[in-house]
C-alpha cells in the first residue's frame, strides 16, 4: 500500500510536469515494464524496443494519467499494449532461420536441470500466443488479480483463469511433470 | 451436476489447481458445474494431483521472476523516454531503437562494452590518481567540443564525482555541491566535495559517493580512472539548455561504471543538471528548485 501510495504521489506530480517525480516513476517501474514485454515477447530485442516504446509513452501520456486506477495497474497495461503491438508487428515481418524456436529443446533431458535459467521460461511460453503471455505475466510477475487482467485485455475474467492455467501448465509440462500436449494454442 | 468423484482430465485439473493457487477455486469450480467442495473431492480422486500442483507452483515462482535488465541498460531506456518526452522541443530526441538494428544482445553487448572501456582506461590511470593531484583547472582549456556552436566552458574547477549507480543521486550530489552559494543548505554536501577539489583520490572520492553506491576501494579507483578519463577528453562545450540558465559547474562521474560527464546550470534559485556520455549524449536532465 506504502508503495501505491509513494506512486501516486508521484504521478501526481510527474502529470503536472516534475521530471524528476517522473524518472523516479520510471526507476521504479522499468524493471517490471521491461518484465512484461521480456514474457509476451519471448524475444530480448524484441522485448526492449517494446520497453522503450512502452517508457516513452509512459512518459508522454503522464499528463492524461487520472489517478482512477493505480499507476501501476496504468503503467503495465500501457506496456502490454506496447508488447502486443510489437508482437503484431513482428509476425509481419519474417523470421530469420536462426531465430525460429528448436521445439526438440521441451524434451531435452537437460531442460530439468536448466529450468532456473530465465531462457527456458521464454521457451516455454513460446508455445503460447501472446495473449496467453500477457495474462501469465499480467498475473505472475505484476500480480494484478483477475479482474484488473480482465480489465487490461479486454477479456472475461475466466478467460484470464484459463490463459494462466495453460501458461503455467507450459512451464510445469517443462519441468517435466507432464508430456506437452498438442491442445496449447500456438502463435 | 457432477456429482460423483470421478478423476478429472489433465486440463480440467490445471484450471482448478492453478485458480486454486490464486484463490479462485470457486470461480473455476462454478464454470466446470462443480460446487468447491466437489472440485476439491474431484483433485483428490486424481491421481498425481500433488504431483501437478507442486510442479504448477513450481512454474509460478518462476514466472514471477523478472527477466534480467543490467543498470545501464535501465539507466539508457529511462532517459531515452524523459528526453523523448521533454517539453522543450531542443533537448527532445526521440529515444527510440532503430528497427533496422536485430542484432541479437545488441544492448547486452554495447553495455558490456562499455564497461570494458571503463575497466580498460580506468586500470591506466589508476596509478596516476594516487598522487593525489586533480585536473580541476584544466577544463578551459580543453580540446574544442565536437557538437553546437561554440560556448564557453563554466568558470571553476572540473569536480569530480566518482561512482554512481542512480542518475538522480549523482545529480542532487551535483546540485549540492552549487547549494551554499546561494543559501546556508547543503553544508555537508560542500564540505565533502572540498576533499574532491583540494585532493583527489580514490579514496576521497569514495567517501564522497559512499552513501549513494557502495564499492571497493578497487572498483572506486577503476570508476574514478574513468571519471578522470572522461574529464580530459570529452564534452566540454555546456549541452543547450534555454531559459537563461548559465553553465555554472562541469563534473565528472562514472553511472553504473560508465564514466559521464555532469552540467550544473543555475538560473536564480533553479538548478539544472544535464548527465552525457562519453559521446555527449544526454542521459538525463533533471530540474531543481
Amino acid at each position: 500500500m506504502r508503495d501505491e501510495d509513494d506512486d501516486a504521489a508521484l504521478a501526481r506530480r510527474a502529470a503536472s510536469g516534475d521530471r524528476v517525480a517522473l524518472d523516479a516513476l520510471l526507476r521504479t517501474h522499468t524493471t517490471l515494464v521491461h518484465g512484461v514485454c521480456r514474457r509476451i515477447l519471448g524475444n530480448p530485442d524484441d522485448a526492449l524496443d517494446a520497453t522503450q516504446e512502452a517508457l516513452l509513452a509512459i512518459a508522454r501520456k503522464i499528463g492524461s494519467f487520472d489517478g482512477r486506477s493505480k499507476f501501476s495497474t496504468w503503467a503495465y497495461r500501457v506496456a502490454t499494449n506496447a508488447a502486443l503491438d510489437e508482437a503484431r508487428r513482428r509476425a509481419r515481418r519474417p523470421v530469420p532461420a536462426e531465430n525460429l524456436p528448436e521445439t526438440s529443446a521441451v524434451r531435452s533431458p537437460t531442460t530439468e536441470s536448466a529450468i532456473a535459467d530465465r531462457l527456458d521460461v521464454d521457451a516455454a511460453l513460446a508455445h503460447l500466443t501472446p495473449e496467453y503471455r500477457a495474462a501469465v505475466a499480467l498475473r505472475d510477475l505484476v500480480g494484478m488479480d483477475y479482474a484488473e487482467i480482465a480489465d487490461v485485455l479486454g477479456i472475461p475474467a475466466g478467460t484470464v483463469r484459463s490463459r494462466i492455467s495453460r501458461g503455467r501448465a507450459a512451464l510445469a509440462d517443462l519441468l517435466g511433470n507432464r508430456e506437452t500436449t498438442s491442445e496449447h494454442p500456438t502463435p | 451436476m457432477d456429482d460423483d468423484a470421478s478423476p478429472l482430465d489433465p486440463e480440467q485439473l490445471d484450471e482448478l489447481v492453478s485458480a486454486d493457487l490464486d484463490g479462485a477455486l470457486a470461480g473455476a469450480a462454478h464454470d466446470l458445474g462443480l460446487s468447491v467442495d466437489e472440485a476439491r473431492a474431484r483433485l483428490d480422486a486424481t491421481p498425481g494431483a500433488a504431483e501437478r500442483r507442486a510442479a504448477l507452483v513450481t512454474a509460478r515462482d518462476l514466472l514471477g521472476r523478472p527477466p534480467e535488465l543490467d543498470e545501464l541498460t535501465s539507466t539508457r531506456l529511462r532517459a531515452a523516454a524523459l528526453r523523448g518526452s521533454d517539453p522543450d522541443p531542443a533537448q527532445r530526441r526521440v529515444g527510440r531503437r532503430s528497427r533496422g538494428r536485430r542484432h541479437s544482445g545488441a544492448w547486452v553487448g554495447g553495455a558490456a562494452a562499455a564497461v570494458a572501456v571503463v575497466v580498460a582506461v580506468g586500470v591506466g590511470l589508476a596509478g596516476r590518481l594516487g598522487t593525489g593531484s586533480s585536473d580541476s583547472k584544466s577544463s578551459a582549456a580543453l580540446a574544442p567540443a565536437s557538437k553546437g556552436t561554440p560556448v564557453p566552458a563554466p568558470p571553476g574547477p572540473t569536480a569530480a564525482f566518482g561512482a554512481f549507480t542512480d542518475a538522480d543521486a549523482l545529480a542532487r550530489a551535483v546540485v549540492g555541491r552549487d547549494v551554499p552559494r546561494s543559501s546556508g543548505a547543503g553544508q555537508s554536501a560542500s564540505s565533502t566535495f572540498k576533499q574532491a577539489e583540494n585532493g583527489t583520490t580514490g579514496d576521497d572520492q569514495l567517501s564522497v559517493t559512499s552513501t549513494a553506491a557502495p564499492q571497493s576501494s578497487a572498483t572506486a579507483a577503476v570508476a574514478a580512472g574513468a571519471a578522470a578519463a572522461a574529464g580530459t577528453s570529452t564534452c566540454t562545450t555546456p549541452p543547450p539548455v534555454p531559459n537563461g540558465n548559465s553553465a555554472v559547474l562541469r563534473a565528472t562521474a562514472t553511472l553504473s561504471g560508465a564514466p559521464v560527464v555532469v552540467w550544473l546550470f543555475r538560473n536564480k534559485d533553479r538548478h539544472v543538471v544535464v548527465i552525457e556520455d562519453t559521446r555527449c549524449i544526454v542521459l538525463s536532465r533533471e530540474t531543481f528548485g
